[in-house]
């Protein structure tokens, strides 16, 4: 097998030029067939990425989907044998694919998809609970910075497009809900297995973002609480994200 | 040595996560493609601690690239090597294929042209994949659709690649039939010359006609029912090694999970009346 072989080869399946591999087909017939695996390799990634983007694939429809994936896997060819995240600049495409201007709101659809995806995969880590925190000394919560379970995405969109996004992702999507106009900040986070989401206040996500960073309880909340102290009740939304499987367990 | 039982099994697919695990546990096991299990964390990882716990698995790989120019990728071994100390697989097999290639990864089991370079190539990486994960690995005749220019047929390649690796055959019948009928060779001969004893598993799967070119070129899609001739090869390849767990493949259109154990259960009637085991092979 030379060098060339597998080159030609690669060539013909990226639709560039067949003329290369002709030289090692021992049935010049052959070369009618080398569409299937064409068409192997193209179906592959477009399916993984329909599989990996449902809700663009149902709003978009499937005839609208393929060809937007196509383009995307020429564009970026998956570069590892387990297509579980393959995809990972696919809201970014989106974004850049003429066809899809008409659906200004497709690409937050993407990227609440791709946050779905990577929480579902996401480490098992353990995640901090209400039993742990009890067993701390009080005057050192402030100082505790327990950072985000693994599964935690937040997701920040140009458009409010949650309830869109959250009711095509069931099976029997319900009648469209309107897209408010506006930026939304969405938490996505794996609880017991499943795939969670809910759309934040500014405060909210500010409050999780400093702890994504590293920040101290106390810092977050005074990062969140800055711009209108009363938006928050920060121990309310720390006790309702400890029991929810928000934070990470302290090392 | 860790070898699957000589029995039918099932590839699972997330759709029969449920009905799967609660079904009667006669002898039935299932195979997975490890690169769908290379995440992570997750459910999906969940499920599969629970199907090891109860019935004999296999990992079945599809991305490792052996038959590729460059030496298979670490990091994919690696999560190889994460899988089977987790799930501690009964078998785990590969293909005579080709995915990668320079960092581009096509997802599709390409072919090797059986060639004196290809095979050496091959051999070290087989034994590379061997070496790494301390395992014996089954190496998968491919379904091919177009003839290369080569030195040998590809039986002699793969006889030559346990002859000098010690690694086992996954004979996939299915995969026989549609070489054979594309490359207008006999498939009976090519069983007759399969070495018996290298068998360690079996697949079957349903095949459908090309879309564009008809009957000339039959396709492995795993996406149709299992024809009578491939049930009659099954018959003919389970004479000549005797007794080996052997696997229904069915990866699209999938059909209800009754419908996999009737095919199940036609297959372990198969095996039943295979005769005795000839030569116990090396596992």
């Amino acid at each position: 097998m030379s060098a060339e072989f597998n080159q030609a080869f690669a060539d013909t399946l990226l639709g560039r030029d067949d003329r290369n591999l002709l030289a090692h087909l021992a049935n010049p017939d052959h070369a009618r067939r080398l569409n299937v695996y064409r068409n192997n390799v193209t179906r592959a990634a477009i399916e993984a990425l329909r599989a990996a983007y449902p809700a663009v694939n149902r709003i978009a429809g499937a005839n609208f989907f393929s060809p937007m994936a196509r383009q995307y896997w020429l564009n970026h060819p998956p570069s590892s044998a387990s297509l579980t995240l393959y995809g990972h600049d696919f809201a970014g495409h989106v974004a850049r694919y003429d066809p899809a201007r008409a659906l200004p709101y497709l690409p937050a659809i993407a990227q609440l998809d791709r946050a779905w995806l990577e929480a579902h995969h996401s480490a098992n880590d353990p995640v901090l609970t209400a039993t742990d925190i009890a067993s701390f000394e009080p005057e050192s919560l402030p100082s505790l910075a327990p950072g985000l379970s693994a599964s935690v995405r937040l997701v920040q969109l140009d458009v409010a497009v949650h309830a869109v996004w959250q009711a095509n992702r069931q099976a029997e999507p319900d009648p469209q809900p309107r897209i408010e106009p506006g930026p939304q900040s969405v938490l996505v986070w794996r609880h017991q297995g499943v795939v969670q989401s809910m759309p934040l206040p500014p405060q909210h996500f500010a409050f999780l973002d400093q702890l994504e960073r590293g920040a101290s309880l106390q810092a977050a909340i005074e990062a969140a609480t800055i711009p209108d102290p009363a938006a928050i009740d920060p121990a309310q939304f720390f006790s309702h994200g400890l029991s929810h499987g928000v934070f990470a367990a302290s090392r | 040595m860790q070898r699957l039982p000589d029995t039918a099994g099932l590839g699972l697919k997330p759709e029969h996560f449920r009905q799967a695990l609660d079904c009667a546990k006669d002898g039935i096991w299932f195979e997975v493609h490890p690169e769908n299990y290379m995440a992570e964390g997750g459910p999906r990882l969940q499920w599969l601690d629970a199907f090891a716990e109860r019935f004999p698995l296999s990992l079945h790989g599809v991305g490792l690239s052996l038959g590729g120019l460059e030496p298979p990728d670490r990091e994919h071994l690696k999560r190889w090597k994460q899988l089977i100390t987790r799930y501690r697989p009964d078998a785990i097999s590969e293909h005579l294929a080709w995915t990668s290639h320079q960092g581009t990864h096509f997802n599709d089991l390409l072919p090797v042209p059986a060639t004196q370079a290809a095979l050496d190539r091959f051999v070290e990486h087989v034994t590379i994949m061997q070496d790494t994960l301390d395992r014996q690995v089954l190496i998968e005749n491919p379904s091919v659709y177009v003839a290369l220019k080569s030195d040998m047929t590809e039986i002699d390649f793969l006889r030559e690649t346990v002859a000098r690796t010690g690694c086992g055959l996954l004979l996939d019948v299915n995969n026989v039939h549609v070489s054979c009928h594309n490359l207008g060779l006999d498939p009976i001969a090519y069983l007759d010359a399969v070495p018996h004893d290298a068998v360690g598993e079996i697949h079957i799967a349903g095949h459908e006609e090309d879309a564009a070119l008809g009957g000339e070129l039959l396709i492995d899609t795993h996406g149709a029912p299992i024809v009578e001739t491939v049930w009659s090869l099954l018959d003919y390849a389970l004479a000549l090694t005797g007794p080996r767990p052997v696997l229904i493949e069915r990866d699209t259109n999938i059909p209800a999970f009754d419908d996999l154990l009737d095919d199940r259960r036609r297959a372990q009637t198969c095996i039943d009346a295979a005769p005795a085991r000839r030569a116990a092979h090396v596992c």
